[in-house]
């Protein structure tokens, strides 16, 4: 059944302004740097993000991807985003998240990461796999509506 | 955790997914199950023993009979899979963060 599990909560101290902080979680060619290899981001709120993580950096047997949408921008403050695992049909849809960031001096930022959603409901309705990796299931409209309903309670 | 291979093998059948669906409702007995299915019950424990070995459901014994279940333990292997990663990252992050300052201070 869907029982929610605990959120992954991080926190970690940078010595760095709180724009600086911001700017590496928002700019495509600063997340580049630390995180995926290829980025797409809308920064505004509804906005979609789109990483690619190469497998000759992850050293997995193929590139990932994740899409999402931003729910929450407020620039050196929060940023959170929806997370799916494209090419894991069986991770959860829409786990979120969210980055809180606090100015603690003007070079010192504390940075709050929250991974949440994870359910043991794992929507594998929406999931179809081809030779070619994966993809949504059209067809099963009615499953897709289910799942969203049961996202929003 | 490693994508392996024997689970999108588990996932790469309409039945099997039906039957994951089916689960996530209740934990049910194969015989509940094939009654959703046109195929035979062997049919239903063939793809029920496929399911298990890639650890997506769990079997419990009831007497003679075998209940299923969705296993939850993958979702908490998933929730250590993020936990690894975002540990890794934010570590990735302050190193950039820190030195991209370091290197602006010394250009001063």
């Amino acid at each position: 059944m869907s029982d929610e599990y605990d959120p992954i909560k991080k926190e970690i101290v940078i010595s760095a302004s709180v724009d600086k902080v911001y700017s590496a979680l928002i700019t495509p060619e600063l997340l580049t740097q630390w995180f995926p290899n290829i980025v797409t981001i809308e920064p505004k709120i509804g906005g979609k993000i789109f990483f690619r993580f190469l497998k000759e950096y992850t050293k997995q047997d193929k590139d990932h991807e994740i899409m999402g949408t931003i729910i929450t921008l407020i620039p050196n403050r929060e940023l959170s985003y929806t997370w799916n695992f494209m090419t894991r049909p069986e991770y959860n849809k829409n786990t979120i998240v969210t980055w809180k960031l606090e100015q603690l001096t003007t070079d010192k930022t504390k940075l709050t990461l929250i991974h949440s959603g994870f359910t043991n409901a794992v929507d594998y309705n929406m999931m179809i796999i081809t030779k070619d990796g994966v993809g949504i299931l059209k067809d099963l409209k009615i499953l897709w509506i289910k799942t969203q309903t049961q996202t929003k309670l | 955790m490693i994508m392996t291979g024997s689970v999108w093998k588990a996932l790469a059948e309409d039945n099997r997914r039906q039957i994951l669906l089916l689960l996530r409702e209740r934990d049910m007995f194969p015989s509940e199950l094939a009654k959703h299915f046109d195929t035979t019950l062997a049919a239903v424990s063939t793809n029920l023993r496929i399911l298990k070995d890639a650890d997506l459901i769990k079997e419990t014994r009831e007497g003679q009979k075998k209940r299923y279940s969705i296993n939850p333990k993958k979702t908490l292997e998933i929730k250590e899979f993020f936990d690894k990663m975002w540990g890794n990252n934010l570590e990735g992050l302050k190193k950039f963060v820190e030195s991209k300052e370091a290197k602006k201070k010394n250009e001063r």
